[in-house]
């Protein structure tokens, strides 16, 4: 196996960007958590860098066939495999098992009766669908857990940890940002250290905060995998990890713009931050016309998480969701 | 640890044909840029990625690109810019004009 250039997809020709959202299931959730555990061990079991190299081994088709966490999930296990940490047949063997599991309760929720003739919303018998890089990164856990090296007690940390971060954190410190001026200063200086002011524990290396004015749009991508600011932001969008954003958000920015209805002017200078190693990256919008005697509960409602990687502009006030103020 | 370059300084991505995992993306290689800041030096990616320790670390600088230098018919204005983490051994100083 090596690393081919597949991945490296900044400027490629590509097509509309698929804004169609998916939201991680939780057994993608738990590969997150699984994978972070194994970094932050003191002596770590396995880096996010050996995590990259493996997706960049993979075989240029199986990179374009598979989605974002499948691609994760069959790196992950080829690096731990490499490196003896797991074996190859005791991974099958806890993959079976597991299979043979679910395929007895497919059969019990198949005899059951379709619960939609009773005006129930949703077939529950969908949720014991056999998924097999579900299997695989199942096995993984399971074969970690048992092991030592990683703990149940801490991957579950792990996922409400990544489930309390998302849009209302980024939102928290933009309007603090447009409030006051001297925090957003050190906002700009050290990302990391003024969140900490508020509380909020970004786990990356560094956050850096771009700021968005009259003559200056930023925008943020990561053309080789799909870095995040995730331990405040939460999981990034579908497509922010797709192909397409990927590929043309450094080559036409202003048109991945469009897409999005952002129109930059031609006396606005657009830059594009491509977040390719160990720096994160989050915009700091512009704060709307018409906000002046806003009190923080009410700015913080105007910031979205498109707002925040730079693709749309924060709402306007009149675009406000009608709810009591 | 010296840095090796300041900030406003113009710089070169070296263009070598690397083998392995490496963070510096192939539409930067040969193009010429300024340092916008030194980020810090942190173990090299190159080597954690095959399970080595990376050390001695290396610094990594953010360097801020035309895109009118990087693409051929860049359809934007003159003034926008493309920043990307660079680490120190792919860049190499380039004289003022």
């Amino acid at each position: 196996m090596r690393v081919t250039d597949h991945h490296d997809l900044g400027g490629r020709l590509a097509g509309r960007i698929d804004r169609s959202e998916r939201t991680p299931v939780f057994w993608e959730k738990r590969l997150e958590a699984m994978r972070d555990c194994l970094a932050r061990r003191s002596c770590p079991v396995m880096r996010v860098d050996e995590m990259r190299r493996g997706i960049e081994e993979l075989e240029p088709d199986l990179y374009d066939d598979l989605d974002f966490y499948k691609r994760k999930t069959l790196a992950i296990r080829n690096v731990l495999v490499e490196k003896g940490v797991l074996g190859a047949d005791d991974l099958e063997r806890r993959a079976t098992e597991l299979r043979c599991g679910r395929e007895k309760d497919l059969v019990v929720a198949a005899n059951l009766p379709d619960p939609r003739a009773d005006g129930h919303a949703h077939d529950h018998r969908d949720d014991y669908r056999i998924d097999e890089f579900e299997l695989i990164s199942e096995a993984m856990i399971g074969a970690l857990v048992d092991h030592g090296l990683l703990s149940a007690e801490a991957l579950r940390a792990g996922v409400e940890r990544a489930e309390m971060a998302g849009t209302a954190v980024g939102a928290r410190i933009v309007a603090r940002a447009w409030l006051d001026p001297s925090f957003k200063g050190r906002l700009r200086a050290n990302g990391k250290t003024a969140m900490a002011e508020m509380g909020i524990e970004a786990l990356e290396t560094q956050i850096i905060v771009v700021e968005n004015s009259p003559s200056l749009h930023n925008l943020v991508v990561c053309t080789l995998c799909s870095c995040y600011p995730r331990s405040i932001l939460g999981s990034p969008p579908s497509w922010y990890v797709g192909k397409a954003y990927r590929a043309r958000a450094v080559r036409e920015p202003r048109a991945v713009l469009a897409e999005f209805g952002t129109l930059v002017a031609d006396d606005v200078d657009v830059h594009v931050h491509d977040s390719n190693a160990d720096m994160r990256y989050m915009v700091l919008p512009m704060r709307p016309s018409g906000t002046a005697d806003w009190p923080e509960a009410k700015l913080i409602r105007l910031v979205t998480r498109d707002s925040l990687i730079g693709v749309t502009r924060a709402r306007p006030p009149d675009q406000l969701d009608g709810n009591a103020e | 640890m010296t840095q090796p370059f300041g900030i406003g300084d113009r710089v070169r991505v070296r263009d070598v044909g690397a083998i392995g995992h490496n963070r510096t993306p192939r539409y930067v290689r040969g193009k010429v840029g300024f340092i916008e800041r030194c980020c810090g030096a942190f173990p090299n990616p190159e080597a954690l990625a095959y399970g080595g320790d990376g050390l001695p670390k290396k610094h990594l600088f953010r360097v801020c690109f035309l895109q009118k230098d990087i693409w051929p018919n860049y359809e934007g204005t003159r003034r926008d810019a493309v920043e990307v983490e660079i680490y120190e051994h792919w860049l190499q100083g380039v004289e003022k004009p």
